[in-house]
């Protein structure tokens, strides 16, 4: 049996209209209707349609359940279930900025450093604006940045979109809006926000146009920056850096020096808590920008220490067991070797002890030391220090240190009073933290360490080494001419150093990098502070010196002054005994001071 | 019978349509209600971020060393100011009891209780607790009152009077009024 045909049958003869074809079933008529119960046979070629419809039918049916049936389950399925098998798209979405491109930069007191803000540029269709003599007056009078001749120019171009000022800040949108101008408008831009300009420039770094970042930690943690939302943690303490770089600012300014460059670093953790370089640009705007302010001295920088270095070359000494603070030296006369004369700056001419190579910065002295330390020991320990290698501070703009090659006698020489070798001062820094702290070596990090945080430390030197090391820095402070009250209640003890600039023609009488590496409190030290001045001049104030201890020293000693309330450092009276006890070395000729009878009847 | 299924299926139907219907509309107004909420989260997160980066900006060192300087008179901290420990903070001690049985052993107030007391307060007396400066203050005329009186008060932490020995001082010149320098003694008895 055919249920469906695709075609209609042809018919059988030619249609003929007015031909009588045979009815397809009997007429029905009242007489012939079978009475009910009858069973009617159909048969012939009207029971084979009638046979092909009703298979129609239940086939037709048989697809409305199914497809009915589909209908419902579904129904139940949307209805009853949806929940669980796709949740909203607008509940799954959370109530979060929804693109943050860069994470922020913070201080170790949540002080924003850097931020991603929305900030609106404002355009116009000159086409739209009715008055523009009317418009330009009246933005101008809002914005001050904006030229009143050019901006009315912009205004009468028959052009339908014109920039009129990219970035501008929240009151000044909320101004501009006050004032009703039609054909205004504002688009919102994503840009780098740096609260403190100057004062971050080197260590925050920035981003360029699109985002990326280019210097700095900014540069360094680019991938961290964009990949999480968490804001970066910095060890720099902004409160201890805006000091840092006011005392710089006015030691350069005094001494018309051509650039500084100053580092404040925990000893116990290796944090660095500022981190100044000075000619510096502001972020904002990057036509402050050039070779000179753009250099990150403190990391970038490698100079020739000078005096400094007599402090790492005693240490190795002491820590070697070659000598002790009260071996004596032959300095009785300059060293001349293959050309060269190594002479005192102020020579006794003498023989001096270990701790009168220090305190008279001798340069003979340290010479004899660093040749019965010998030139392997002395690589060793510099390399311990981390001083022959780039400093592992988070930077990308980190000094490699020019280092001797071949390394010759005359070098170990030169490098026991810091010449011949030139390192960055955040390495030297760091290398001093572990001179005074007790030993212990920990690489200077721009990175606030969390509360987990383990610290990982290498050993350099013993506990009593570092000890004599602070008496001596001790005495060196003590015994510096230019004291001036500042920072005594913080037991500053430190090492100055003043290195010529080595020339094509050799070094350059006039041309000096003044340096003072010092730590505080002597008696527990807690924080290494270090100034460097590159080419200062000499000021009728300092008699007409230009060197570590006239003009770096004194800018420590107000720095210290300043931070030491800041960081809870415990202010004490140099003169009391228990303290002169603690930091006191003999050198001949040194008296020590009786210790002060207390009046019966006077207390506190 | 089936009239009354039909209209059961029927009333159904038109049920369970409404409610659909209505719990549909819900839905949605809940759901762009939310999306206002979480559009304005943002625009707030948004607008708190730029209010930060205005506290920091305003909070620049430099800026509030010029107010400080400017508008107050407030100085940087010096050294000799900071005070590590607390107690070596000179400053008067909150309160001292004065033993009750005090008296006065010569001149023309013999006999008569020390401090003095009102008639009839009984045992009190009107200076039951008197605030006595500690001894970073007790200097000057002070210095005569245990002058005369060293013998007494090897009770550590009691109060010295010149009430016997000695020479003691005439306490009729003593007026309530005038503010009593009281000196406390230390262990060791010495001042």
């Amino acid at each position: 049996m055919r249920l469906f045909s695709s075609r209609r049958p042809a018919p059988k003869e030619t249609f003929r209209p007015d031909a009588v074809r045979a009815p397809l079933r009997a007429p029905l008529t009242a007489d012939l209707r079978p009475e009910a119960g009858t069973r009617v046979n159909i048969q012939g070629r009207a029971a084979e349609v009638m046979d092909r419809g009703r298979s129609r039918l239940l086939v037709t049916g048989v697809v409305f359940a199914v497809a009915f049936f589909a209908v419902g389950i579904r129904l139940t399925d949307v209805m009853v279930f949806s929940n669980t098998v796709e949740a909203s798209p607008i509940a799954a979405a959370p109530a979060a900025p929804p693109v943050v491109q860069r994470a922020d930069i913070v201080d170790r007191n949540g002080t924003l450093l850097a931020t991603t803000l929305p900030t609106p540029s404002l355009y116009a269709n000159p086409r739209q604006i009715i008055d523009p003599v009317e418009a330009a007056d009246l933005l101008t009078a809002v914005m001050p940045d904006l030229v009143y001749a050019e901006l009315l120019e912009t205004l009468s171009r028959n052009r339908p979109f014109v920039w009129l000022h990219r970035g501008i800040t929240p009151q000044e949108k909320f101004a501009i809006n006050r004032l009703g101008i039609p054909g205004l408008g504002f688009q919102t831009e994503e840009r780098r926000f740096y609260p403190f300009g100057n004062l971050t420039s080197h260590v925050v770094g920035f981003t360029g146009v699109d985002g990326e970042g280019l210097i700095g930690i900014e540069q360094s943690l680019d991938g961290r920056l964009r990949s999480s939302n968490e804001p970066v943690n910095l060890s720099i303490d902004i409160r201890v850096q805006t000091i840092l770089r006011e005392e710089l600012l006015r030691t350069i300014g005094r001494h018309n020096a051509i650039a500084g460059t100053g580092i404040v670093m925990d000893v116990e953790t290796g944090e660095v808590i500022a981190m100044v370089s000075l000619p510096d640009f502001n972020p904002a705007d990057l036509s402050t920008m050039n070779d000179e302010t753009g250099m990150n001295r403190a990391s970038l920088g490698v100079y020739e220490m000078g005096s400094t270095f007599k402090v790492i070359n005693t240490a190795a000494a002491l820590e070697a067991g070659i000598t002790t603070l009260h071996a004596e030296h032959d300095a009785v006369q300059p060293i001349r070797f293959g050309g060269f004369t190594i002479d005192d700056y102020r020579g006794q001419y003498r023989t001096l002890t270990t701790a009168e190579v220090l305190a008279y910065s001798s340069n003979i002295g340290s010479v004899r030391i660093a040749q019965d330390l010998g030139t392997e020991r002395q690589q060793a320990f510099l390399d311990r220090l981390g001083l022959l290698q780039p400093a592992s501070v988070e930077l990308s703009e980190v000094g490699r240190p020019l280092i001797p090659d071949p390394w010759r006698p005359i070098n170990t020489m030169t490098i026991s009073f810091g010449h011949g070798l030139s390192v960055s001062p955040v390495s030297l820094v760091g290398a001093i933290g572990s001179m005074v702290n007790g030993g212990m070596l920990y690489e200077p990090t721009l990175l606030m360490h969390g509360e987990d945080h383990v610290l990982t430390g290498t050993r350099v030197i013993g506990e009593d080494t570092s000890e004599s090391i602070r008496r001596l820095m001790r005495l060196v402070e003590e015994r510096s001419a230019s004291r001036d009250g500042y920072g005594d209640a913080y037991l500053i003890g430190g090492k100055t150093g003043t290195a010529e600039k080595p020339t094509a023609a050799g070094y350059n009488d006039d041309a000096r990098v003044s340096s003072y590496v010092a730590a505080f409190p002597m008696t527990d030290p807690q924080y290494v502070v270090f100034a460097l001045l590159d080419e200062p001049q000499g000021i009728p104030e300092t008699h007409g010196f230009a060197t570590g201890g006239w003009v770096a020293a004194p800018t420590v000693r107000r720095v210290v002054e300043r931070i030491g309330p800041m960081l809870g450092v415990a202010p004490a009276d140099p003169e009391s005994p228990e303290i002169i006890d603690a930091l006191w070395v003999d050198i001949p000729g040194r008296q020590r001071p009786e210790p002060l009878v207390h009046q019966a009847g006077i207390r506190n | 019978m089936i009239r009354w299924s039909v209209t059961l299926f029927s009333l159904l139907i038109g049920v369970v349509a409404w409610t659909l219907f209505h719990v549909s509309y819900e839905v949605r107004t809940l759901e762009s209600d939310l999306r206002g909420l979480n559009r304005s989260i943002v625009t707030e997160q948004q607008a708190i971020a730029v209010l930060e980066a205005e506290w920091a900006y305003l909070n620049r060192p430099d800026r509030l060393g010029r107010l400080a300087h400017d508008l107050t008179r407030l100085q940087p901290m010096g050294p000799d100011q900071v005070l590590m420990e607390p107690e070596t903070l000179p400053y008067p001690l909150p309160v001292l009891d004065i033993p009750a049985n005090l008296v006065v052993e010569d001149g023309p107030l013999a006999g008569t209780p020390f401090p003095p007391r009102r008639p009839g307060s009984g045992t009190g007396s009107a200076f039951d607790s008197v605030p006595v400066a500690s001894t970073g203050f007790a200097t000057g005329g002070a210095t005569d009152v245990t002058a005369a009186t060293e013998s007494l008060g090897t009770d550590p932490g009691s109060l010295v009077v010149p009430v016997a020995g000695g020479d003691p001082l005439p306490l009729t010149n003593v007026s309530i009024d005038v503010p009593l320098t009281l000196i406390l003694q230390d262990e060791q008895g010495a001042r």
